[in-house]
């Protein structure tokens, strides 16, 4: 099963403590697995660019429209046996600790009929 | 440089096989397939999981981390020179007519010296 792992801030968490932070392991663990894919920190928020196509033209705002990415703070694809192997993997990110791990399931798109 | 592009939907219809739109992203995809690294179609956020650690416990809990009018249905990662040549080839998805694309420069971690 293949996963988008988002990560998010959390202001509800633990203050971010960067002795405990060890994303170099957690990402050498699922890169020899492989199980990690790719993955990234973001650029902070302020820098997004937001684009719509209204009425045949485009146009681009800085920032987020809305609130739906503000918290994002980076992303891993992973690639699981199923859901369970996710959790285990991602409940060991400093950031499940210090903010938050969404996991989306990937929705594979079919282009042959 | 890596950018993300998050397609933002806020319609159940877009959480529905792809129908009409199948040959815009077809298009879409034929047309960034140089500098697409990775990208996904994601299942609704119903489907999403949430991992949490909080005072040493791990915490899963099912559906999106923020319940909003809105969601990330796709996810896109882009490696172009700046920004803005990113926005330029988000805003020709079709999630942005109608709806909207929001691009996010990515932000490597530097190696351990």
């Amino acid at each position: 099963m293949k996963f988008v792992s988002i990560v998010y801030e959390d202001p509800t968490a633990e203050p971010y403590d960067p002795a405990e932070d060890h994303i170099g392991d957690w990402v050498r663990e699922g890169i020899d697995r492989r199980i990690n894919l790719r993955g990234d920190r973001l650029r902070p928020v302020a820098e997004t660019k937001t684009a719509r196509r209204v009425d045949g033209g485009t146009l681009v705002s800085d920032g987020p429209f809305a609130e739906v990415t503000e918290l994002i703070a980076g992303y891993d694809v992973l690639e699981c046996a199923d859901i369970d192997e996710a959790i285990d993997y991602v409940s060991r990110h400093p950031m499940a600790r210090f903010g938050a791990i969404e996991l989306r399931p990937v929705w594979p798109v079919e282009f042959d009929e | 440089m890596e950018h993300v592009m998050f397609v933002i939907n806020n319609t159940p219809e877009q959480d529905t096989p792809l129908g009409s739109a199948r040959d815009a992203i077809k298009a879409w995809l034929d047309e960034v397939e140089p500098v697409r690294r990775f990208g996904a179609r994601l299942r609704p956020p119903a489907d999403s999981t949430v991992v949490r650690v909080r005072g040493g416990e791990v915490i899963v809990s099912s559906g999106p981390f923020a319940e909003a009018d809105e969601w990330i249905g796709g996810f896109d990662v882009l490696d172009v020179d700046g920004i803005d040549r990113a926005v330029e080839l988000a805003a020709r998805h079709p999630g942005a007519d109608g709806g909207r694309v929001e691009v996010r420069a990515t932000w490597p971690f530097e190696p351990e010296v």
